[in-house]
């Protein structure tokens, strides 16, 4: 059979012929796998690229008003602020850069870089910022002080640039429409605000020791040492306020029968402290000082969180536990009428060297009177 | 058996008979062996000039696909005096390949040309300086183009 197949001489054209059409049918078809291969190869690029893109388009950072708080100056010449951020994109951003122009100054110095990092100037941390996460700070550390700008009215752009490239801007100080006008139960000072209800003035005395309201002090016998207690609120929502020992409640007596005007000072105390004389503690602005702590911004529709501190005034003279009377004069329980001023002294932010002095126009009281 | 064998070639080359089978047999096998040795080198040329043409364009396209940059900021200032002439401009790599910057155009007109190489994730700064000043307050359109051919580009404004 095979002897017959070799031996014959037909058909070798069509063999050969079969031949180089199964050689270039191969080739064809070798070179459009390759191309599939390529096309594959391309195609799943350009779905990594188009995933970059989507998770770049996903990026959303919201600053949160005021942008920047918690003012401090560590050192000479060096500042740091924290930059409140919420991510409210669908993906973890991370912060490359922050830029921050002075819009108020064409020259080189108006613009200033802030990199990733962790020591030397002009570097922020905790630039990683998970989805959903509110109130994110970055902590800023740089040569430019953001707390003097602002309150000199130095308009900057904060732009944040992330690692995929998106960049998020924002006008600081963001502008803020003013509280409505109307009848409101407390007063505001600068950062200070005192609430006027039946609780936000108390006393206390010897007799007296559990906190009772001051407005009208019955049975006050002429001598009687006494100790203020005074509801403070720090309605600044970036920084805290330090008290100074030179913070007074003065009492100005208005008589009706002497209009003696003498003034009586009580000088605050430490917060701790409850009744004269025992339990009276001075105050030590350095080691030891009452800090107003900020309010927080709150989320539209939510207001602002307060909180209150009572700052107690009982020393006769700054910075001790030396007990104080109001002036009275005579003897025995006189009835007395006294207009109230307060000094506030305090460092605004707490941190810093920037010292303020306010007069509040606070409350009137009397003793003994019947009604 | 030898004696049989010479015999037999010898009747073979003096027979006439099947003399045209034999020649059509061997021009059939010549003309398919040059035929298909033709097609064999011209289907290997045309299959390679299409592979490398694609195989360029799968390159350059996947080359130019991985870069993506960004312009961080544009900052006018005033390098020199005060004629506001100077706008520097940060551009941040955010692809996946080097990139590298051929031209930046303000407002459609060139004011810069060359090659600045920026690395993955890197940023760099190109200064620039106008043929005039820039107004406070105007709006500037800046394209920053790479030698691939991408082209980043947006409106930026002035300082007041």
């Amino acid at each position: 059979m095979l002897r017959r197949f070799a031996g014959r001489r037909k058909g070798i054209g069509t063999i050969l012929g079969a031949g180089y059409f199964i050689i270039i049918v191969l080739a064809i078809f070798n070179l459009i796998m390759w191309e599939f291969t390529q096309y594959d190869a391309y195609q799943q690029l350009v779905n990594q690229m188009n995933q970059l893109d989507q998770d770049r388009i996903s990026e959303n950072l919201q600053f949160l008003d005021p942008a920047l708080t918690d003012f401090e100056s560590p050192e000479s010449g060096k500042y740091s602020f924290s930059l409140a951020i919420r991510n409210a994109g669908g993906i973890t951003t991370n912060i490359a850069r922050i830029y921050f122009v002075n819009c108020s100054d064409t020259s080189p110095n108006s613009l200033t870089i802030i990199e990733k990092g962790t020591s030397g100037v002009n570097y922020f941390t905790n630039g990683f910022i998970n989805p959903g996460e509110d109130n994110h700070k970055i902590t800023v550390v740089t040569t430019l002080d953001m707390y003097t700008a602002s309150t000199r009215a130095e308009p900057f752009y904060i732009h944040v640039a992330t690692e995929r490239g998106r960049i998020f801007s924002s006008f600081y100080p963001i502008a803020q429409a003013l509280p409505p006008a109307g009848s409101v139960p407390y007063i505001d000072i600068g950062p200070l605000r005192f609430v006027f209800d039946y609780n936000s003035l108390n006393y206390t005395t010897i007799n007296q020791q559990t906190p009772a309201p001051a407005w009208r002090i019955p049975n006050l016998g002429t001598g009687t040492n006494i100790v203020f207690f005074v509801k403070v609120i720090d309605i600044d929502t970036t920084s805290d306020i330090k008290l100074l020992k030179y913070c007074v409640f003065d009492c100005i007596e208005m008589s009706a029968s002497g209009a003696s005007q003498k003034i009586s000072s009580f000088y605050i105390i430490d917060k701790n402290s409850k009744y004269p004389p025992s339990t009276l503690y001075a105050y030590d602005e350095t080691n030891n000082p009452q800090i107003l702590p900020h309010a927080t911004k709150g989320v539209p529709p939510y207001p602002d969180k307060l909180y209150p501190q009572i700052v107690i005034f009982g020393a006769s003279t700054w910075g001790t536990n030396q007990p104080k009377a109001l002036f009275t004069g005579g003897g025995g329980y006189p009835e007395y009428e006294y207009l109230v001023l307060m000094g506030f002294y305090y460092n605004f932010p707490a941190g810093s060297q920037y010292t303020y002095g306010v007069t509040v126009p606070f409350v009137a009281i009397r003793i003994n009177t019947a009604t | 058996m030898m004696r049989r064998n010479r015999r037999t070639i010898q009747r073979f080359i003096i027979s006439r008979r099947a003399i045209s089978t034999l020649l059509a047999n061997v021009l059939v096998v010549t003309m398919v062996v040059a035929l298909g040795t033709t097609l064999f080198i011209w289907n290997t040329g045309v299959m390679g000039m299409y592979q490398g043409g694609a195989g360029v364009w799968f390159s350059t396209r996947s080359e130019m696909m991985k870069e993506r940059l960004a312009i961080e900021e544009v900052w006018f200032t005033n390098v020199a005096g005060q004629d506001h002439k100077n706008i520097t401009i940060y551009v941040r790599n955010v692809g996946a390949n080097e990139i590298k910057i051929a031209s930046v155009y303000v407002n459609g007109t060139q004011v810069w040309t060359g090659t600045k190489a920026v690395d993955i994730g890197q940023v760099d700064r190109i200064s620039l300086t106008l043929t005039s000043s820039w107004a406070p307050g105007c709006v500037t359109y800046i394209s920053v183009a790479t030698l691939r051919g991408n082209v980043v580009k947006g409106y930026w404004q002035a300082p007041l």
